[in-house]
């Protein structure tokens, strides 16, 4: 009875799992449970026993939807805002429930098991870049928070669906089945026939995107430890919880990684140049 | 403006590494990264409130091979940004 009193019964739920940790999400509309889960698709995981998961919910109230996350009502609109949201406040729990982690908002793409993080400002290119570099067939780990071991400099996957303010830019083109909302697109990686990785993957490359129009041809251009690890730390999320105000840890991952400002152009070239066998 | 008799000295709340010569300055006040490169490094290095502008320079000309006016100009230049970048006072 008391189960029943504290958790109402809702019509879908879903368990997942970030970074080893659990967490459910459960709606009495079929159609947002179905957005949660396309977006989370690839952190399905069983329900977990002996612990207790964060439980996150969203319901319609006189067709606006409201999101609980933890037990604390803390959005209500429509289905592009509540998932927004919802990435939001999961990031962050994410972050204070793995303080070891070192994490960085970054995509996240790797091949033959080493990883290339791609960090920038919002504008810079970034989503659209990891998108083209998922779709070019390259391994897909995230296209938003880097989580990084600092011990050993290992990345651990964080792949939900790839968000897009819009169409990618041609020649890309979106697979069928994309879910829209208001504000964005999510691509299930899946769709673009990349192979989603679940297992971490060692920091090899850390390139800084740039985008200019006025750039007509991409370029790597190399970045010294200490130009790095500023930027590297500007793009980390919780740094400050690192000791030394998480300076050390920033430049010894800056020492791992061949660190290189992107200075993107035309998509398919500047997929070229990452993906090219003798790219830095 | 920084003058040749000035003394500048580093603002407090600043956390400095160094790494492969030159430097990052985390100002956690401004919320605001900055990077030195091994000549800007070496002259944050002889900021210490006691050094004048006019010693620093004089390092710099006995450290590197540059001219005196050069050295100079370049520190003066460099301790005017700082300065407005709130590092030093």
């Amino acid at each position: 009875v008391t189960a029943s009193i504290a958790r109402p019964a809702v019509g879908c739920e879903a368990s997942y799992a970030a970074f080893s940790f659990p967490f459910e999400v459960a709606s009495p509309s079929p159609e947002v449970a179905a957005a949660v889960d396309f977006i989370y698709r690839e952190m399905r995981a069983p329900r977990a026993h002996g612990s207790t998961p964060l439980r996150i919910e969203i319901r319609k109230r006189n067709e606006i939807l409201e999101l609980s996350f933890d037990g604390v009502t803390t959005a209500s609109g429509g289905l592009g805002d509540i998932l927004h949201q919802l990435d939001n406040e999961l990031t962050i729990f994410l972050e204070r429930a793995r303080p070891r982690l070192y994490f960085v908002h970054a995509a996240v793409l790797a091949e033959d098991g080493r990883g290339t993080l791609l960090v920038g400002e919002s504008g810079a290119g970034k989503s659209t870049t990891s998108y083209a570099l998922a779709a070019s067939g390259m391994g897909y780990l995230s296209d938003e928070m880097a989580a990084i071991e600092p011990e050993t400099g290992r990345i651990h996957p964080y792949p939900r669906a790839i968000c897009l303010k819009g169409d990618p830019p041609p020649p890309l083109r979106l697979p069928p089945g994309c879910l829209r909302t208001e504000w964005t697109v999510h691509v299930s990686p899946a769709a673009l026939s990349a192979p989603i990785v679940k297992e971490p993957v060692s920091l090899d490359r850390a390139l800084f995107v740039r985008y200019s129009p006025a750039n007509r041809q991409p370029a790597l251009r190399p970045l010294s430890r200490a130009e790095a690890a500023a930027r590297l730390y500007q793009g980390a999320l919780n740094q400050l919880v690192h000791p030394g105000l998480g300076l050390d840890v920033t430049l010894e991952l800056a020492a791992r990684a061949r660190c290189f400002e992107l200075l993107s152009a035309g998509i398919e070239e500047t997929v070229r140049l990452i993906r090219q066998p003798a790219a830095p | 403006m920084v003058r040749p008799l000035d003394v500048p000295r580093r603002r407090e709340g600043l956390h400095l590494r160094e790494v492969d010569g030159e430097a990052v300055i985390l100002d956690l006040h401004g919320e605001r990264m900055h990077t030195l490169n091994p000549t800007a490094a070496f002259i944050f290095r002889e900021i210490d409130g006691k050094h004048s502008a006019q010693d620093i320079w004089e390092a710099v000309v006995s450290f590197f091979d540059v001219q005196p006016r050069d050295a100079q100009r370049d520190t003066l230049s460099l301790l005017a940004q700082l300065h407005e970048l709130r590092i030093i006072e």
